[in-house]
């Protein structure tokens, strides 16, 4: 997949473009039943003739008026005002129509809009989670989510505006044509040379726009600098006011010199243009003068040229810019369209099935890599875990701890070696795999839910009632600072921050714990660094709870704090991706390996 | 707010739009002539010479109208060009003098969260403002011309115009009243989108199968959504009807009168075609004129927040604790009044929102004294330290810097003096140099400084193995797309550097190593111990162990000390800091040393083994071994390494033994942590 600053490199191929409008319409499509795209069709098709028939109008209006100025005919005054009024009401009803249907329209393009949400965020939400260690694919899928809505929205509507321009425009150049066949020649003489600038313009600004993400990113972080929290503390210690003005300072400087060129160039390009289709309007307007002096054509067709070739002048300029954007926008549509189709989901299979009351489960000969890196984080690790086991994983940063955590759940994929839950490999049976497992996870959302929908989450496998969350939260120790909330149970955990509370890393924990532990019916349990944010009391309270918290489910901790490994039967120490120590701390103390080392570096302070 | 950005490149602008506006009007008259002309010449005999210089004329017209049109778009990008980077600097210098305790303030975070979509916001609104006067003008030329065929034409428009007005008006405001409603729903629904894409949540939401509820959630706010939009519509259709059918009526009070006054030879076949020329324009004008007063009431919104941001940020408390680096800047540092490096008399400290986080500290730190702080969660030891930092100041009490009152000093005086590693340290985006020079931004260029504090900071190795020493190098991928990625404990051994850099007699250490692994965090230890050796320290960490490095501990809870002593002393007194350190001490104690206290004894298991072999120990199948392919008698490291030989880091048998120590240091020291095995 494309990354975002390959978007802008690469050229978009006409056959791109045009299946991402076939995809926008597809949207469009579907949000509508049958009648309401008729409606919307007619709407539209309405709208564009209404160029033609003005023109037309006015030549009957200009043509009348001059028969009346010349013979007085009251009979054809009345008949003319007859006309003029049957016209007018035939606009007001047009502009009634379209005012009726626009709530339609609205909800039209909306429910599109929605469709479009679903699919983006069913796919970004399952989607590996191998693709988050990808900074540039995330980056790249962060920034489609952003804007996707609004340029497949925007390209809908565009796209529905040319489509009306362009008949609008073929409809009036026929009426010009039709009049005068010279005049038709000419104009289009006029277009060719403003077709060619404006694509010359569109290749500008596309260049333009990907010269500028880099700094505008720049501009972005700096600001954030001042503006966001988390900086300040350092921001005015380290007194770096100046220092970040002036990274900001070159990255701004940088985008307006280039804006600035850009400016200049477009603008002549454009200018251009616009010239060569006055000279050719100016042309043609002499032309058909000349014709009505001469007595060959009616002053009104004077008039309904000179309103008729206005129009077209205006519908063209419209079409080219939109156009402009038509393209932009198509790129962002086919780097959707590759994202829902290339991009790979989870597949949980056997999610119907029942937890197995015994989970074993075993990795063989396992190797992983993260992408864009050129190291297996994962070298040959093989090993099992029966029932009831507790199991403490310890190493340095970067042996493979969490990595081997996120493959034990399926998380992350084996890329070779199989992964067995009960005899079966994980892959193919995903969902009862996931069901049986309960995690703590250092990395977690903060949604905006209520404390109770929060905890609750933790299994929407059945109904959990609120006693039983409270029951867990007790359990967790997260009972005490829930009903210190404004709204205990029921106060919303995202808009805390709103209200100027803030809930510390220590409680969030507990939060997660509790939560980890209202999925009753889990048999094996992954805690990564559960007590990592908590003080030494709260630490203390979680280790002697232990078998109480994990009960006779097989218990995976990952932790960096190896007092924890006195309550676990068995540790595991990683080390480069593998499994080099395998045994219980007597054990393993007396085996005076890296275990060894690193227990002795902790305990040492406490002697 | 506008006219006080770049005055030329506005009042250029304003004056290009406002005289471009008038263009139609003359080109409506133009033709108007020219069609009276060519009507008349067949009869009169005239020369086409003068049809054709009129023609001509709209020609240029037409020329002109392009070369205001594309002026006013080169000025108004110009405009935008300059104006925005303005609106930023605005924010940047008034944000950048607020005091930290204003980030406390919900609200005001708020603000920020809001202020950099707000300052674009402000730029099109006053695009806006201007577009809308601009039309106005435009329309008045329109008038003009109207008025100079039949002199009541421009007040039947007015009149039409005022009702449309008022009639948009009220529903605009029932409008605003459902966006209302309309926003933090919105806003909630984002949320569980954007939700998908995040880092963070993306295991909870595979683990839990989040996926789908939160599609059911969105789904629900969707529809909701959708329905309001729709009485939006509704509403705003009330008073388009209207707008219709004024339209309707104005276009015949326009035309049908006319074509009698032709048919009545009162009016000239030109006029009527400007009649209806104008009757069109208005029409569109009105229209125009709608959709631009609606934007400006749009980015109104935004333009309040800017200003309430920029208010608050002027407010009081505008200088911080220390005074900024002035006209009264001292050359020379003020020589030190006293022996205490820090004083703090009966300082309390409340937070937003009333909640007193410190209560009567009295604290006096001398030169030389190494200090470790320690305390639960909340007992207030992060607010203590940015009050000695001078972050925060005091709601009550005096605090003074080498008896200096704080109020006396210099902002970057305490910078020079004091070295601090903030707890989870910032993960600044640009060179590994600046990262770690940011630190004390004196020596942000010395290589030699940085490097050196990269050493002492524990960071030294990873910038060899991943950045090849190169000290230039970019950090992180968002900004530099061969940025490079670092590890959390990475980020933090940065982060401690930055305290080290500069060689400063002070030193302030706050969780050091919470992110590193075992043998990382006790390396960082050693080297802190080595740092603070001969400085004066301030160190905090959950790891009570870390404490031992100090010559005094004191212990906050509730906001309040309650002891302060050794740790013997401590110890000795069964209290809250031996009630912290028992708490962690005892999962390390050996299971055959029970019944004796830890921290009296030294544990069994310290003792280096006889031979370092998994010996026959019962219970499990594998002896302390994990080779793969089953073989238990041999070596631990499958590379068939000496038995947990490699010392990581440094040379932990070069170590010296710092005078002083408290028994347990001798343990490590001058000792290899491992055995050969034989």
């Amino acid at each position: 997949m494309v990354t975002r600053a390959d978007m802008y490199e690469r050229k978009i191929t006409f056959r791109e473009v045009l299946e991402s409008v076939k995809l926008a319409f597809k949207y469009l499509a579907t949000a509508a039943t049958p009648r309401e795209r008729v409606l919307l069709a007619s709407l539209y098709l309405l709208a564009a003739a209404a160029p033609v028939a003005l023109s037309l109008l006015n030549r009957y209006i200009v043509d009348v008026a001059s028969q009346l100025y010349d013979s007085a005919d009251r009979g054809l005054l009345f008949k003319a005002i007859w006309i003029m009024i049957g016209a007018l009401l035939a606009t007001t009803s047009i502009g009634v129509l379209s005012l009726l249907l626009n709530p339609l329209r609205d909800t039209v393009f909306r429910t599109a809009s929605d469709k479009v949400e679903e699919d983006m965020a069913k796919k970004c939400g399952t989607m590996r989670l191998e693709r988050f260690h990808d900074t540039q694919f995330l980056d790249h899928v962060q920034f489609l989510m952003g804007t996707i809505l609004g340029q497949m929205t925007g390209m809908t509507t565009r796209i529905a505006g040319i489509a009306m321009s362009v008949a609008s425009s073929v409809g009036v150049l026929a009426l010009v044509a039709g009049t005068a066949r010279e005049v038709g020649l000419v104009m289009v003489a006029g277009i060719i040379p403003c077709v060619l600038l404006y694509r010359k313009q569109a290749n500008i600004q596309y260049e333009e726009a990907y010269w500028e993400m880099p700094n505008y990113k720049r501009i972005n972080y700096a600001l954030g600098m001042f503006t966001d929290r988390v900086h300040v503390n350092e921001m005015r210690f380290y007194g770096l006011g100046d220092t970040i003005y002036q990274k900001w300072q070159n990255s701004t400087d940088a985008i307006v010199a280039e804006r600035q060129a850009l400016n200049l160039s477009l603008s002549f390009y454009n200018l251009l243009a616009l010239v060569s289709m006055d000279i050719a309007m100016t042309v043609s307007l002499g032309i058909i003068a000349w014709r009505v002096f001469i007595g060959d054509a009616s002053v009104g067709v004077f008039t309904m040229m000179a309103t008729a070739i206005q129009n077209f002048n205006e519908t063209l300029r419209h079409i080219s810019h939109e156009l402009v954007y038509v393209g932009y926008g198509a790129k962002y549509v086919s780097d959707f369209r590759h994202l829902l189709q290339d991009v790979e989901s989870e597949v949980m299979l056997k999610g119907d099935e029942p937890v197995p009351d015994e989970v074993e489960i075993e990795f063989k000969d396992v190797h992983f890599r993260y992408p864009g890196t050129d190291r297996d984080a994962i070298d040959g690790v093989s090993v099992k875990f029966r029932q009831g086991e507790k199991v403490a994983i310890v190493g340095e940063n970067g042996s493979g701890k969490s990595t081997f955590a996120l493959l034990l759940t399926g998380l992350f994929a084996a890329q070779s070696g199989t992964v067995e839950f009960n005899g079966e490999e994980l892959m193919s049976c995903l969902g009862k795999a996931r069901k049986s497992i309960s995690c703590v996870h250092q990395e977690h959302g903060q949604y905006q839910l209520s404390v109770k929908d929060f905890i609750r989450i933790g299994d929407l496998y059945r109904d959990v009632s609120d006693e039983e969350i409270a029951q867990a939260a007790r359990t967790a120790g997260a009972d005490e600072f829930i009903r210190k909330l404004p709204n205990g149970y029921d106060t919303n955990l995202g808009t805390l921050g709103e209200i100027g509370i803030d809930i510390s890393g220590g409680e969030w924990q507990r939060l997660l714990l509790a939560r980890a532990l209202i999925r009753k019916g889990a048999r094996v349990m992954v805690l990564d660094e559960p007590t990592a944010a908590l003080d030494p009391k709260a630490e203390a309270r979680l280790y002697s709870e232990f078998s109480q918290l994990t009960g006779d489910r097989t218990t995976i901790l990952i932790s960096h704090r190896l007092g924890i490994t006195r309550v676990v039967d068995r540790i595991l120490v990683f080390d480069k991706g593998r499994i080099v120590e395998d045994g219980n701390h007597a054990q393993l103390m007396k085996l005076n390996g890296l275990y060894a080392r690193m227990y002795r570096a902790q305990a040492q302070w406490y002697v | 707010m506008g006219w006080s950005l770049n005055r030329i490149a506005f009042i250029v602008w304003s004056l290009v739009t406002f005289s471009g506006a008038l263009l139609p009007a003359f080109i409506i008259a133009n033709i108007g002539r020219i069609v009276d002309q060519i009507a008349s010449g067949i009869s009169a005999g005239r020369d086409f010479g003068d049809i054709r210089n009129l023609i001509l004329i709209l020609g240029s017209l037409w020329v002109l109208q392009n070369l205001y049109s594309v002026a006013g778009q080169f000025s108004h990008r110009q405009l935008l060009n300059h104006f925005a980077p303005k609106m930023h600097k605005r924010l940047i210098e008034a944000l950048d003098g607020v005091p930290v305790r204003r980030f406390d303030d919900p609200h005001f975070n708020d603000l920020t969260s809001k202020a950099r979509g707000a300052s674009e916001s402000v730029t099109y609104f006053t695009m806006y403002v201007i577009n809308f006067a601009s039309q106005v003008f435009g329309t008045a030329g329109i008038f003009f011309v109207a008025a100079r065929i039949r002199w009541y034409f421009p007040i039947v428009a007015l009149l039409i115009m005022a009702v449309r007005f008022v009639v948009d008006q009220s529903a605009g405001r029932q409008v605003m009243d459902t966006w209302n409603e309309i926003v933090p729903l919105e806003r909630r629904k984002k949320h569980f989108f954007y939700v998908n894409s995040k880092r963070n949540p993306a295991k909870d939401i595979r683990m839990l199968q989040l996926t789908d509820w939160f599609a059911a959630l969105r789904s629900r706010y969707a529809k909701e959504l959708r329905d309001k939009m729709h009485r939006i519509h509704v509403l705003r259709n009330r008073g388009q009807y209207l707008s219709v059918a004024l339209d309707v009526v104005f276009s015949a009070l326009a035309i049908v009168p006319s074509l009698i006054m032709v048919y009545a030879r009162q009016m000239t076949i030109g006029e009527l075609t400007m009649t209806w020329q104008i009757s069109e324009r208005l029409s569109g004008q009105m229209n125009s004129l709608a959709t631009n007063f609606f934007g400006v009431y749009q980015h109104l919104a935004d333009l309040k927040i800017l200003k309430e941001l920029l208010e608050l940020c002027m407010s009081d408390e505008r200088l911080p604790m220390i005074k900024a680096l002035g006209h009264e800047s001292v050359s020379n540092d003020p020589e030190p009044k006293s022996d205490n490096v820090f004083e703090l008399d009966n300082v309390s400290f409340v937070y937003h929102g009333e909640h007193e986080a410190l209560h009567g500290i009295t604290l006096s730190i001398p030169r030389g004294q190494v200090v470790a702080l320690c305390g639960e969660n909340g007992a207030g030891k992060s607010t203590l330290v940015k009050i000695m930092l001078g972050l925060y100041s005091p709601t009550s009490g005096e605090i003074r810097f080498e008896g200096h009152p704080y109020g006396e000093l210099e902002r970057d005086y305490l910078l020079r003096k004091i070295g601090v590693a903030f707890q989870e340290p910032d993960r600044y985006n640009y060179t590994i140099r600046e990262c770690i020079g940011f630190g004390n931004l004196a020596k942000l260029d010395d290589l030699a400084a940085v490097k050196e504090a990269a050493r002492k900071g524990g960071a030294a190795e990873f910038i060899r193995d991943v950045a090849h020493d190169n000290y230039e190098a970019n950090l992180g991928r968002m900004l530099y797309r061969d940025g490079l990625e670092l590890s959390g404990g990475q980020w933090q051994r940065l982060g401690v550097s930055r305290a080290h850099i500069g060689d400063r007699d002070v030193l302030v250490m706050d969780e050091p190593a919470s992110q590193l692994d075992p043998i990382a965090e006790y390396e960082q230890f050693k080297a802190v111990r080595e740092m603070v050796h001969g400085r004066t320290a301030i160190l905090i960490s959950h790891r009570i162990g870390f404490a031992r490095l100090a010559d005094r501990i004191v212990v906050l809870k509730n906001g309040r000390i309650v002891e302060d002593g050794t740790h013997e002393a401590l110890m000795r007194r069964k209290g809250e800091y031996a009630a912290l350190f028992t708490s962690q001490a005892k999962w390390y104690a050996d299971s055959e040393a029970d019944g004796d206290t830890p921290g009296d004894q030294m544990p069994e298991a310290w003792a280096p083994a006889g031979d370092g072999l998994g010996g026959d120990v019962p219970g499990r199948d594998i002896h302390g071994s994990a080779v793969p392919d089953g073989d238990a008698s041999d070596s631990t490291r499958p590379g068939g390494d000496a038995p947990g030989c490699a010392v990581p880091g440094g040379d932990v048998s070069d170590s010296t033994t710092p005078d002083g120590d408290a028994p347990g240091y001798a343990m490590l020291d001058g000792e290899t942590l491992c055995q050969e095995a034989k």
